[in-house]
């Protein structure tokens, strides 16, 4: 079933939306939410809520691109259980070493972090991103965003992990000075 | 954690963005790329390694120094000729030693400092050879990896424009500190993939065809090569790829 129609179901208020929705984007959202907390369980039940907060928002939502708007609904309910997991000490997934990785885009020190709109910080990420060529952008995103792993980017790319390695290393690196340009400072 | 903060940010990315990157590509690039680059490099170096054959050369002796690519050369053989280096190697020529390898004491190249092109190598037996640069080793690397202009420049001693005296293609031999400074602010002035074209060149690839060697000369007489293909509008240097899309050899040709 096409995009289209789903939302109609979506704002007819048929029930049918959410299994459509289940049926064509459920691996996709199952994938990303598995990348981020590394728990079967814990992903299928961050899917059925990305279901849930769906039926919620649509309408009046009305997304141009249906997957990404449920990967961006399944990516925060997966982060926020995975910040609970953290605080309990426990949860596995990709984040820790995205984490551990980011930390290069970042001023040093443990001083008192800065109040900052989150706004405008996803604006000059972005604006980051779009001086990249695709392939770079891709890379990025599916480490950053899709928590991927190097050696599946690498895989579905088809390139060496060397050249993932490096391609992340070298964006971390101007993504930062990128940062300071604008004078963020994380 | 304040990286935390970065991953929650990047959530709400514009679509296509997000859309984007989950698109996949067709593993058949690669090879085409790798395919391609081995066909420039083959028709752009064929001249080169044919006029060292010429001159009874014989097959160079690879080594690294300080992580860096060398071949051991003799004077007077063709590739220190094409490198500007004297026939004869005399012991004012040879300056402070910089490291040891099997084959000898790496020395500098005493006529020309700040450089790291060419070292002399003083052999156990006395016996003098050059090392000439061929590239930087990149480790792990698929031959798709770039090093930046600027220090490719520095590996000649080239900090400016100034210190380049001629860049040179087929027939053609170009003076003019104009195209000269054109030439140099072109490749420093790159940054980010976009200009080397590292991960995207194999779109940058139209129909294979190979390039014309270009010639580029040091105010301090060093000379090097690399292959232009204005049909792809990409620098080969050493293994590095620049793509140039406002390029000053745009219509060089070979002659």
């Amino acid at each position: 079933m096409d995009d289209k129609k789903i939302i109609e179901l979506y704002f007819a208020r048929s029930q049918d939306a959410l299994h459509a929705v289940s049926e064509k984007y459920g691996p996709y959202c199952r994938a990303i939410a598995w990348n981020i907390l590394g728990s079967d369980q814990d992903a299928d039940e961050c899917v059925n809520d990305t279901w849930l907060r769906s039926w919620e928002a649509i309408p009046p939502q009305r997304p141009s691109h249906l997957s990404v708007f449920l990967g961006k609904i399944t990516r925060n309910l997966a982060l926020n259980r995975w910040a609970a997991h953290k605080a309990k000490k426990r949860g596995a997934g990709e984040v820790p070493l995205a984490l551990v990785e980011l930390e290069e885009c970042v001023a040093g020190g443990e001083g008192p972090e800065e109040a900052l709109d989150e706004k405008v910080l996803t604006e000059a990420i972005a604006a980051y991103l779009r001086t990249q060529p695709m392939l770079r952008r891709m890379v990025f995103i599916r480490r950053y965003w899709y928590f991927n792993t190097v050696p599946v980017i690498a895989r579905q790319l088809s390139m060496a992990e060397g050249t993932v390695k490096s391609a992340l290393y070298r964006m971390r690196r101007e993504l930062k000075e990128y940062l300071e340009k604008e004078g963020i400072t994380l | 954690m304040k990286s935390e903060k970065l991953l929650r940010a990047m959530n709400d990315l514009p679509e296509h963005l997000i859309a984007e990157g989950n698109v996949r590509r067709h593993p058949l690039i690669r090879i085409a790329a790798v395919a391609v680059c081995l066909l420039l490099l083959v028709s752009g170096l064929y001249p080169y390694f044919r006029s060292r054959g010429q001159s009874g050369d014989g097959m160079a002796i690879g080594v690294t120094v300080n992580g860096a690519l060398y071949e051991i050369h003799a004077p007077g053989s063709a590739a220190a000729r094409q490198t500007g280096l004297p026939d004869v190697i005399g012991e004012e020529m040879v300056g402070l030693q910089v490291e040891t390898i099997d084959q000898g004491a790496v020395c500098q190249y005493r006529p020309v400092e700040n450089q790291r092109a060419v070292y002399i190598l003083e052999q156990e037996n006395g016996v003098l050879r050059y090392l000439i640069f061929t590239g930087y080793y990149i480790p792990g690397d698929n031959g798709n990896a770039h090093v930046e202009a600027d220090q490719m420049f520095l590996t000649y001693g080239v900090t400016g424009p100034e210190d380049l005296a001629s860049v040179s293609w087929g027939e053609e031999t170009v003076t003019d500190t104009a195209f000269l400074a054109d030439f140099f602010h072109t490749f420093t002035s790159l940054s980010g993939a976009d200009c080397y074209g590292q991960l995207d060149f194999s779109e940058q690839l139209d129909d294979g065809k190979g390039g014309v060697a270009v010639w580029i000369e040091t105010a301090s007489g060093l000379r090097w090569s690399g292959i232009y293909s204005e049909t792809t509008s990409v620098f080969s240097w050493c293994g590095n790829h620049y793509l140039l899309e406002e390029s000053p050899l745009a219509g060089a040709e070979a002659s």
